[in-house]
């Protein structure tokens, strides 16, 4: 008797878990931006600022992730002193708490540095020190989901580096677009001023490449999914090929197809392309690169909500049974 | 919430906070026992901590002290046993009752949710009115003098006979009795309940092959079967507990399941062989059978020479169906047929079980009496395993079949004639002359009234096209939902026009939503089962004490009670609450205020029945002996049903009828001739005298008879047996072990109804015009159960150009009958919250129709030129053919796409509200009993 | 005190302290033999009070209207090595000796994790929305109640009734209409199916077959 995959709208499009998703990816790219450009100060114009815009931007972000990590939970209050009640460590939601939490710290700290001034070393150090740890908060939202070994979707060893990667992206692209109204009323001059904003175009564009690639190698692992049985599949060899055709195909297709994979990151790599072909061909751009920059990076943020979205609403398809092969829809239960 | 005693609070060992250990009395043998698993159910007590060892161990946890009430459920005729906890007058949980016999502790949804039927909050609390368009809360006293006025008012402008009762098989055996009992008082035979619409044709087919029309075996015998054919019965949703019994035949016996059905069923999802059979082709595919099985010589030779009589009239008829015109007709391809024949021949003992799928058809009494011809043929009759196992719906339709809740006959199948009335006026002690008076005139008294598929015609036609001279004027809805019977627009209209509309229920109905009128209604709050006293008869034909679980809650009255109001108010109370032996105990002097009767009331009525009921002997299941079952399940066994033991030792539980006498053990296995009469054993009945109108014999053949019988072979009837009130004449027969009803053989060939042998007709809707010129349907009846009844001038074989898809309806598990009761669950309703039409994906990609679409079904019949028409979901999948569509039935407060929620009183809306499958199904009824024809008829669909 | 490893208790199985060995309960669904009538989810919600929308155990039906329908019912399995238990962040999930997996809602935070751990997706949580308050998890609890005095108002109003701790077994079981859910000792649960498997033959619906033993498919 073959696995079969059963249908549960546990999320019922609900949008808490993609967004606190997406902003905690959202503030370790924009650390790591504000560190690289902190790093990169005397070489590129208009760094610094952008690297103190982004450190204050960070909070925000890690705030908008700690609050919709807060309000999804059935009691919020007991989330909010997790250290007194998170006493799975085996659990990565625990870790990912003290993660957050740590996190906060440093990012305030950071932030709090360059506000008051001071050495530049120190801040660094702190920047250094504190980079792996929001590289961590990532890469473990990833981790979390695909601790749900009986989600196909969630189950692979892809989500990490996915969300590692799509966190980058957006974080440089918020960094971006935060850098260019910071840049645009207190910066310098125009003209020198879209260093720091062209080297993040090209990083952008660099990562959004390998989100593509990421993205093309873990479909094309579901899609095979049936050859091979790694961690979570054991019990549906074939619940890899089910959600592949449900994101491609089904009704997450428009979302996945338009949103993640069009707007999110093929345009803006369009318009980066033509962007540098304009850099070559004519003189390069003055203010009206940000006719291509401002849509460019605000759609790539829309992207990784997107892909949030696609990632969290592909897993009400689960396997939980050995069985004869169907796909039949159940009541759904409450959740989400 | 439950109220518990509190112990131990400093207890350190009992602080809550973190997981308690777990009592080290509790071993793991111990669950086994609780589980009610094989056959430690029947000889250990459910796993009960003892109330002594937890009082005696310190520390020990205290378990909560509730009062444990046998009782049977409500919901159909399995008849299973659960146990309900009360505290302090108040039901506070269900408990299994493992050692029942039939069902071992187990529980279908309905069942499950009994306890919700009392504690609703949609239950009925008092009496309503319709005033001006609006429902009004009154005092009972103010509702039934209002009522009693109004019906004598009609009684004196009309006669007795312009009262309609539509009573209940809900109605436990004592109460069904007591309506009968009361309509012969009232003087009117116009008293009829859900057989009619269920098994009239089992009954009237049965009876007038063998003799009695009941289930001959019981479902706890199927464990004995090697082969179960399973037509026109889902097992799965009707009769959910039986497949406990199917399945462990399956496993244990190998025994073939064959499922053949239009829809591919979930009992089709069990069974070895499923044929897909197009409905009402039933007579057509088991001649196909027959034909194989007569061709290769698989016939019991035996019994069909020494018990069956007309064999040859039914080979002739029989010759007309070789398999490729059953092909044709059935859509049963030859092969399957001849491995279903083959199965069926190669593995005997068999049974046959249906209900409704071969019973509401225009001929179902041929198809039911083709079924019997099926066992008959294969010897299958009067062997454990075998028998025409007929699985009956409510809870109590049995009894009330039983004890003459029809417009056909008097309790027992005494009929209506002369003899039948000085027969029950003896047991009455009263006067035949008096309870002639009653009755318009003698005529009527003798007349069959109006039946509950037909009545509203009664509203409707002019009073000279009836036969009665007047129209109906009132309606009695008692524990009956309207939403059941076909033609429901009719109905409404009736229900509009009728002077006086009363719906007597323990939650509103859409009886009483239904109509369109200002006043003139009254919803009167009645008791749900579990509220009442009273023994119920379930299919097997046991007769089970159920045991009142609390007393009527809010201002509801038992129906006893109701009934001895009315009958006060009507002046004849005295007379129905006595017999010639004695009047009915604990009856007070006045009924006002009195909402219950108690037990002694019932029990006298027992034995009242038990001294009038002889005909299929109900006589020897006395309310002592029926007390002490209940005592000593677990002495009975699984498979025989036999008590082994103990002060029930030999008795067989409820006490099937016929149970001759008090020392009887009661008839498991009906004509079953290897075990003596004295012991249940029995040949078939005597029924129609000892010759035959062609001269041949009827009386079963020398050497044939019950073992021990003292004439060893057939015999009439016996002398009085129906009439003598002392017993003398069943003690003499049990000594002598003779069958009181005689020894004689069974009919192929009926010849005192229409289709003597039986027929296959086309449904008056056929979807195959070329068939209806070859079996055409019956002549119009003019006279027929008081209304003119329309067959041939109907059917219209182009019919199908225009409405080409086949509709059917039927069940769902979480539902029963109209539904009022399971609606107004919670539980029920969140795991069935919509009514839909099942549709082939097929059908409906040909109509555009995607799953969850609305779709509107229209029926080819019209009410003053607008055809009747639900609005319904479409539910996509493969159980139905391409060609038909199918409903559930058990919905109502919607109407043509209107929602009627706020035509029930406030707060009373049920849970679930949906279209009703009877607005759309069609004009049908059978020949002898006036069945409706809701199993197939026409539609188209489109979407909405 | 997290459980996240599974203590198999130590039984004798001769001997005189055979008859005190402790229980480990299970649940065995015989897919042979559910017929979907609905009397598990039912009696589950009237014995339990559930919450409305809840479902402690539903039933599934596979093929629909096909050769090969089957129906199996889905409570919570209490699983030996349960991925709920092992993801909770706060340990409110936590096994107890006689191997009932439960859920403190004293403790519970209501993020949701075990609901998308579990395969059965046995957690599930009352309320749900637009800003995301679902409550606390609630689920079957094999009609133990919870850790809460035993029949305690308390207990019943938060996990339910407690027939463990009366020596019966839940209620979803003791209804099953073709005794199909079958619950107790495990030992004693496998040893009923392994009668029903013998019984049958080959096909008799072990689970898991094919995957187990992939070339005899």
């Amino acid at each position: 008797m073959e696995p079969i995959i059963l249908w549960q709208t546990k999320w019922s499009y609900s949008l808490h878990v993609p967004l606190y998703l997406f902003f905690g990816g959202l503030t370790s790219g924009i650390f790591l931006a504000a560190v690289v450009a902190d790093l990169m100060e005397r070489k590129w114009q208009g760094a610094a600022l952008l690297s103190k815009v982004s450190s204050y931007s960070a909070i925000v972000t890690l705030a908008l992730a700690g609050f919709f990590l807060t309000v999804h939970l059935g009691k919020p209050e007991r989330g909010l002193a997790f250290p007194l009640f998170f006493t799975n460590y085996d659990s990565w939601m625990t870790r990912g708490g003290w993660i957050v939490g740590v996190g906060t710290l440093l990012v305030l700290l950071y932030a709090a540095l360059w506000y008051r001034g001071g050495a530049a070393w120190v801040r660094r150090l702190v920047g250094l020190v504190g980079l792996p740890v929001l590289l961590m908060l990532a890469v473990y939202t990833g981790l979390l989901l695909s601790r749900g070994t009986f989600v196909p979707l969630w189950s692979s060893k892809y989500l990490p580096f996915l969300f590692l990667n799509s966190g980058i992206t957006t974080g440089l692209a918020a960094s971006g677009l935060v850098g260019l109204v910071a840049l645009w009323f207190r910066g310098p001059q125009p003209q020198t001023a879209h260093s720091v904003v062209r080297w993040i175009s090209m990083a952008v564009a660099l990562f959004i490449l390998l989100e593509l690639f990421e993205i093309y190698n873990f479909m094309t692992y579901l899609a095979g999914s049936g050859q091979h049985a790694p961690t979570g599949e054991f019990v549906a060899p074939k619940g890899g090929a089910h959600v592949y055709q449900y994101v491609t195909r089904g009704a997450l297709a428009p979302w996945f197809w338009w949103g993640v994979i069009g707007l999110g990151l093929t345009v803006p790599l369009l318009l980066t392309l033509v962007e540098f072909l304009l850099d070559c061909l004519t003189r390069p751009l003055g203010w009206h690169r940000v006719l291509f920059t401002v849509p460019k990076f605000a759609l790539v943020l829309l992207g990784g909500i997107l892909l949030r979205c696609v990632i969290v609403w592909g897993g009400d398809l689960s396997a939980p049974l050995d069985f004869p092969p169907s796909v039949w829809p159940i009541p759904p239960i409450s959740g989400g | 919430m439950k109220l518990i005693r509190r112990q131990d609070h400093g207890d350190p060992a009992r602080q809550p906070g973190w997981p308690q250990a777990l009592n080290p009395r509790l071993d793991r043998r111990h669950f086994l026992r609780a589980a009610g698993l094989g056959g430690l159910a029947a000889s250990v007590t459910p796993g009960l901590v003892k109330e002594s060892e937890a009082a005696q161990e310190p520390g020990a946890i205290n378990l909560p002290q509730l009062e444990q009430v046998k009782t049977i459920c409500g919901n159909c005729a399995v008849g299973c046993g659960f146990v309900g906890e009360v505290q302090d007058g108040v039901w506070v949980s269900q408990e299994p009752w493992f050692e029942h016999p039939i069902n071992l502790g187990s529980l279908c949804s309905k069942g499950a949710a009994a306890r919700e039927h009392v504690i609703s909050e949609k239950r009925l609390r008092y009496p309503m009115k319709r005033v001006n368009g609006q429902w009004q809360r009154l005092s009972w006293d103010q509702a039934m003098s209002e009522i009693v006025d109004k019906l004598q008012e009609i009684r004196e402008q009309h006669g007795p006979d312009a009262l309609m009762l539509l009573g209940s098989a809900h109605h436990n055996n004592e109460t069904a009795y007591a309506l009968r009992k009361f309509a012969a008082f009232w003087g009117s035979n116009n008293i009829d309940h859900q057989a009619r619409i269920c098994h009239s044709t089992t009954v009237a087919g049965l009876a007038n092959v063998w003799g009695y029309g009941a289930m001959t075996n019981s479902m706890n015998d199927i464990r004995h079967s090697r082969s179960i054919m399973i037509i026109g019965e889902n097992v799965c949703t009707s009769h959910p507990i039986a497949m406990q019994h199917i399945l462990t035949a399956k496993e244990v016996n190998r025994a073939q399941v064959i499922v053949v059905d239009p829809r591919f069923s979930k009992t089709a999802a069990f069974a070895n062989q499923y044929a897909r059979i197009r409905s009402g082709t039933d007579v057509a595919f088991i001649y196909g059978l027959i034909y194989i099985i007569l061709k290769n010589g698989w016939e019991d030779k035996r019994m069909l020479n020494e018990r069956t009589y007309g064999l040859q009239a039914l080979v002739d008829e029989v010759g007309k169906f070789d398999p490729d015109t059953v092909e044709n007709i059935t859509g049963v391809s030859k092969d399957e047929l001849e491995r279903i024949a083959r199965t069926m021949a190669d593995n005997r003992p068999g049974t046959v079980i249906w209900a409704m799928g071969g019973t509401q058809h225009t001929n179902g009494t041929s198809i039911t009496r083709s079924y019997c011809a099926l066992q008959l043929v294969l010897g299958n009759m009067g062997v454990p395993g075998g028998g025409t196992n007929v699985f009956r719906g409510h809870d109590n339709v049995q009894g009330a079949t039983d004890l003459g809740v029809l417009s056909n006959t008097l309790p027992g199948y005494y009929g209506l004639g002369a003899g039948a009335w000085n027969h029950w006026a003896n047991v009455w002690g009263a006067d035949v002359e008096d309870l002639k008076s009653r009755f318009t005139n003698e005529k009527m008294m003798q007349k069959v009234g109006f039946t509950v598929a037909r009545w509203y015609e009664g509203v409707l036609l002019d009073a000279e096209e009836l036969g009665q001279d007047v129209n109906v004027h009132a309606a009695f809805y008692w524990g009956h939902s309207t939403n059941c019977q076909s033609q429901l627009d009719r109905i409404k209209r009736a229900l509009e026009k009728v002077d006086l509309l009363v719906d007597i229920d323990p939650f509103v109905t859409t009886t009483s939503i239904l109509p369109d009128r200002p006043d003139g209604v009254y919803i009167l709050p009645a008791a749900t089962v579990y509220e009442q006293y009273g023994s119920v008869t379930n299919s097997n034909r046991d007769i089970q004490w159920r045991n009142r679980v609390v007393a009527p809650v809010w201002e509801s009255r038992s129906d006893l009670a109701i009934m001895l109001d009315l009958a006060e108010r009507l002046g004849f109370k005295d007379g129905l609450t006595r017999n010639t032996q004695a009047a009915w105990e604990g009856v007070p002097e006045s009924m006002a205020d009195v909402k219950e009767l108690p037990e002694e009331t019932y029990a006298s009525i027992i034995r009242e029945w038990n001294l009038g009921m002889r005909t299929i002997g109900m006589t020897g299941q006395t309310y002592e002996r029926m007390k002490r079952q209940q005592e000593w399940a677990h002495a009975f066994d699984i498979k025989t049903k036999a008590a082994v033991g103990g002060p029930v030792d030999g008795e067989q539980w409820g006490l099937p009828w016929p149970c001759w006498t008090e020392q009887h053990p009661g008839t498991h296995i009906l004509y079953r001739t290897d075990i003596p009469v004295s012991q249940g054993g029995l040949g078939f009945r005597a029924r129609w005298g000892t010759q035959a109108p062609d001269g041949d014999t009827l009386l079963a053949a020398n050497g044939s008879a019950p073992a021990g019988s003292s004439v060893n072979g057939g015999y009439a009837e016996l002398k009085d047996w129906k009439t003598d009130l002392t017993g003398q004449v069943f003690a003499d027969a049990m000594a002598k072990e003779l069958a009181p009803f005689g020894n004689g053989r069974a009919r192929f060939n009926s010849w005192n109804i229409p289709d003597p042998v039986p027929a296959h007709r086309e449904p008056i809707h056929s979807p195959r015009p070329d068939l209806i010129a070859q079996w055409p349907t019956y002549d119009d009846v003019k006279d027929h159960y008081r209304v003119p009844t329309l067959f041939k001038s109907l059917q219209k074989p182009d019919w199908v150009k225009d409405y080409p898809i086949i509709l059917s309806s039927g069940r769902q598990v979480e539902f029963e009958g109209g539904g009022n009761s399971e609606r107004a669950c919670w539980w029920l309703v969140e795991l069935q919250p919509e009514m839909y039409v099942e549709i082939h994906p097929k059908l409906a990609n040909d109509h555009r129709i995607r799953h969850g679409d609305w779709v509107w079904i229209e029926s080819p019949e019209d009410q003053d030129g607008k055809p009747s028409r639900i609005k319904v979901k479409a539910k996509i999948t493969k159980r139905v053919g391409p060609d038909m569509v199918y409903l559930p039935f058990h919905w109502g407060g919607m109407l043509e796409g209107e929602s009627l929620a706020s035509k029930y009183p406030a707060g009373y809306v049920p849970y679930g509200l949906g279209e009703s499958a009877n607005i759309v199904t069609n004009y049908g009824y059978d020949r002898v009993t006036q069945m409706q024809e809701t199993k197939t008829g026409l539609c188209r669909i489109s979407k909405a | 005190m997290a459980q996240t490893q599974v203590t198999i208790p130590f039984r004798e199985s001769e001997g005189p302290q055979a008859k005190h060995a402790p229980a480990r309960l299970k649940f065995y669904v015989d897919v042979k033999r559910c017929i979907e009538c609905g009397g598990c989810e039912v009696a589950c919600k009237n014995e339990n009070n559930v919450p409305e929308g809840i479902a402690r155990i539903r039933v599934v039906t596979v093929n629909e209207g096909e050769a090969g329908e089957s129906n199996v019912a889905v409570p919570c399995m209490h699983c030996s090595k349960a991925p709920c238990v092992a993801v909770c962040p706060v340990d409110a999930l936590y096994h107890r000796e006689d191997g009932i997996v439960q859920v403190n809602k004293e403790t519970c935070i209501g993020c949701g994790y075990c609901l998308y751990a579990c395969p059965f997706g046995a957690p599930q949580f009352p309320k749900s929305s637009p800003f995301g308050a679902r409550g606390v998890m609630d689920k079957c609890t094999y009609c133990a109640g919870g850790p809460e005095e035993p029949f305690s108002d308390r207990e019943r109003r938060l996990y339910g009734s407690n027939r463990i701790a009366e020596g019966k077994l839940p209620m979803c079981a003791s209804v099953c209409s073709t005794k199909a859910l079958v619950a107790g000792d495990g030992e004693e649960v496998a040893n009923v199916v392994r009668q029903r498997m013998a019984a049958r033959g080959s096909g008799g619906g072990g689970w898991a077959w094919g995957t187990a033993y992939p070339e005899s498919k």
